[in-house]
């Protein structure tokens, strides 16, 4: 069977959009990449950034879409240490709760590179809860919808200013901003100082990083 | 004990519970028996398949798994009213939203075929049910069943894709979470298939023989013990790799697997429930007893209800235990 | 012998004996209060000190052993020497300067200011264990020697104002000294 030209033509052309549409989806054009740092060395554990998240986002008891996690005491009294641990969303690159959506409410925002929910798509499932690594999703008991920290998008994002838990830190422990700007102050943190992030491995991309505190001795 | 049983079924990792392993099990129930039934009427069944009470096994146990394990799935949702919209948003990279638009149309085909076997006693009772109110309807449908039925071979083979894609389904639904080691398993699918079969045999031989009375001597009864053989070897065999698998893996899948059949009250479930009762002893009683008792109703009762608690103990187990590790 | 110059001589020998009884019983009285130890019963320094009784818990603080009620002295030291004591009150365990104890009535000023943190916190930690306090809240642990235990608590008033704090007021703390201590640029990341 013989082709026509302008069937050849036709053909590739298909093929040629098809394979173009995977790769126009994954680039980010302009988009922000906003990532945040906790700094483990100048947290001092007073959980202000906990209340001010549960205020500013008006999160229901029961629930928390933000928890320092204080280790048991390094040391014996009086030279005694803590290291805090934020447990929060961690806004992946590659996001396993947006994979796993059924109805696609789990949505990886490209201009800011934020993952937040909708809560009216979201039926209940519990799928995302279930499938992310870093345990930070929880069913909302007041909207039913699953929901987790969405770095102030609607809130303080939405009015200029920063995320509540980088207002609130009384010791400047927290660095928030645009990972694509390679000035702005997260970037040359990240890029200065030695910072870890977790679960790496399973290649997710987190934007949470971590400057990681000495255990023992002086904090200073 | 109390203690116990309250720590094994309620611990902070814990998603999905209790109604979910029961929506895993029936619907490994639903598409396993749909693969029996179709097996038995292309290769087994001679004459009209609607007479063989196993086919009539199928046809209560394929659509009642299907129906009762989706009602399962509505009710388990936070927001059970708004379900409807997982049928109208769909995301292709999510293995539950695949496994949706499967869910549907397996219903939809496993309802015509199931029409199609059943034409002639329809037929009949649309002829001659109700005092022959309902016989305005047996035309119409008469011609849609014979529009179909020269369709009949492909509906079949698209019904039994569907069936196994099901079947392996509810283990890609589990072994796609990173967050559970034990689940995080590439080999999940396959023991859920294997799984899914062999409850599907064993539904069908015992509501078949009990239900509908079949001799447990007739063609279609030794094909099925001849078939549950080698499922059940090779669900052994599977369970094996499983295993091998994480305990090779070493890090936390290795953690996870030592923990999960060698501690607590999920490790006596494993041993007694899923390898001892659901596949040890069905295997032994099928190898060591004598032929001419293997065709008893009694035989056949002990060894289904064997096999099906073993399934059922393999979802149990792998839900819960699975979850109790964490990354 | 004359008899007036007789009952005079008489009269001047115990006028004489008296005032040398009271010089003797004077002398012995602050020959007992110079004697090393307790000079002034803690009793007694609300006579100076009278405005700063002990209204909080520590009011009716038992020692275990003898049920005897804690005094002054146990936190703030004994007077030895009145003198000194008069003069700088250097022997004392002087805590937060600033809280609800006035000055003596002998209006002399505490030109010393407040003990070392060191010191104060020894003080306490006679009858506190640390691991104790640690495992009541672990801002004691944290805190160690870096922080008197008087910045925070405050033992004359009734209530010590951070027993009982909500969640929210502890915070609230926190907050306040180290926001302070990141704008004096003493923290890690000012």
């Amino acid at each position: 069977m013989s082709v026509t030209r302008r069937d050849f033509l036709i053909a590739s052309t298909c093929v040629a959009t098809a394979g173009a549409f995977p790769v126009v989806h994954s680039m980010e054009v302009d988009g922000k990449r906003y990532t945040m740092v906790h700094d483990e060395k100048a947290c001092i554990g007073c959980t202000a950034c906990m209340d001010a998240c549960r205020e500013v986002n008006a999160v229901p008891e029961g629930v928390s879409r933000l928890n320092i996690i204080r280790s048991e005491p390094i040391g014996t009294y009086p030279d005694v240490t803590f290291q805090f641990f934020r447990q929060s969303c961690q806004h992946c690159d590659v996001p396993p709760c947006v994979a796993v959506c059924p109805s696609g409410a789990s949505f990886r925002d490209p201009d800011t590179g934020i993952v937040d929910v909708d809560p009216d798509k979201c039926v209940g499932c519990q799928y995302c809860i279930a499938a992310c690594p870093y345990q930070v999703r929880y069913i909302d008991p007041v909207t039913q919808a699953a929901d987790k920290c969405d770095f102030c998008r609607k809130t303080n994002l939405a009015q200029g200013k920063l995320p509540a838990c980088v207002e609130s830190c009384p010791t400047n422990a927290l660095i928030f901003g645009d990972l694509n700007d390679p000035d702005s102050e997260v970037s040359q943190v990240i890029a200065t100082s030695k910072t870890y992030r977790t679960k790496v491995e399973l290649g997710t991309d987190p934007h949470l990083y971590r400057i990681a505190a000495p255990t023992g001795g002086n904090r200073s | 004990m109390n203690d116990i049983l309250n720590g094994a079924f309620h611990f902070e990792s814990l998603v999905w519970h209790g109604p979910i392993a029961a929506y895993l099990f029936l619907l490994g129930l639903s598409a396993g028996a749909t693969l029996i039934g179709l097996l038995l009427k292309r290769r087994v069944i001679q004459g009209p398949a609607w007479k063989n009470g196993f086919i009539k096994a199928v046809a209560v146990i394929a659509p009642i798994g299907i129906v009762v394990s989706l009602l399962i799935l509505i009710l388990h949702l936070t927001k059970p009213l708004a379900f409807w919209k997982l049928m109208i948003y769909y995301n292709v990279t999510s293995v539950m939203s695949v496994g949706v638009m499967m869910f549907q149309l397996y219903t939809a085909v496993l309802f015509v075929w199931l029409a199609l076997v059943f034409a002639d006693p329809i037929n009949q009772f649309l002829d001659l049910g109700l005092q022959g109110r309902l016989r305005w309807l047996a035309r119409p449908i008469d011609r849609c069943v014979s529009f179909l039925s020269r369709f009949e071979l492909s509906i079949e083979w698209v019904l039994a894709l569907l069936a196994a894609a099901l079947g392996a389904y509810t283990g890609f639904l589990l072994s796609v979470l990173k967050t559970y080691p034990l689940l995080n398993n590439p080999w999940l699918p396959l023991l859920f298939f294997f799984s899914g079969l062999s409850s599907g045999v064993a539904g069908t031989l015992l509501l078949g023989v009990v239900g509908f009375k079949e001799s447990g001597d007739s063609p279609s009864a030794h094909w099925a013990h001849a078939f549950e053989k080698p499922i059940i070897f090779g669900e052994l065999v599977v369970l094996g790799i499983f295993f091998g698998w994480l305990f090779l893996s070493g890090g936390r899948a290795e953690v996870a697997a030592l923990a999960a059949i060698t501690s607590g009250f999920w490790a006596v479930v494993f041993w007694v429930g899923v390898v001892f009762v659901g596949l040890l002893l069905p295997l032994a009683l099928q190898t060591i007893l004598p032929a001419k008792w293997q065709h008893s109703v009694t035989f056949i009762v002990v060894l289904t209800s064997s096999s099906l608690l073993g399934v059922v103990s393999l979802r149990y187990f792998i839900l819960y235990a699975g979850q109790m590790t964490v990354y | 012998m004359n008899k007036r110059i007789y009952f005079s001589s008489i009269a001047f020998l115990a006028t004489v004996l008296r005032i040398a009884l009271a010089v003797l019983a004077l002398s012995w009285v602050s020959s007992q209060a110079a004697a090393a130890g307790q000079t002034i019963d803690p009793e007694n320094c609300i006579g100076c000190h009278e405005e700063t009784p002990v209204l909080g818990v520590h009011s009716g603080a038992l020692f275990g052993a003898t049920n005897r009620v804690a005094t002054c002295a146990d936190c703030h030291g004994w007077v030895t020497d009145l003198g000194q004591h008069e003069t700088d009150g250097a022997d004392m365990v002087r805590f937060d300067s600033a809280a609800a104890v006035l000055e003596p009535r002998t209006l002399t000023p505490l030109s010393l200011g407040v003990s070392t943190i060191a010191t104060q916190n020894q003080t306490c930690l006679q009858c506190h264990s640390g691991k104790t306090l640690g495992a009541l809240h672990w801002t004691h642990d944290a805190h160690g020697f870096e922080l008197a235990c008087s910045t925070c608590h405050q033992l004359h008033p009734k209530n010590d104002p951070v027993r009982g704090l909500s969640n929210a007021s502890t915070i609230k703390l926190c907050v306040d000294c180290h926001s302070a201590q990141t704008r004096n640029g003493e923290g890690v990341r000012p």
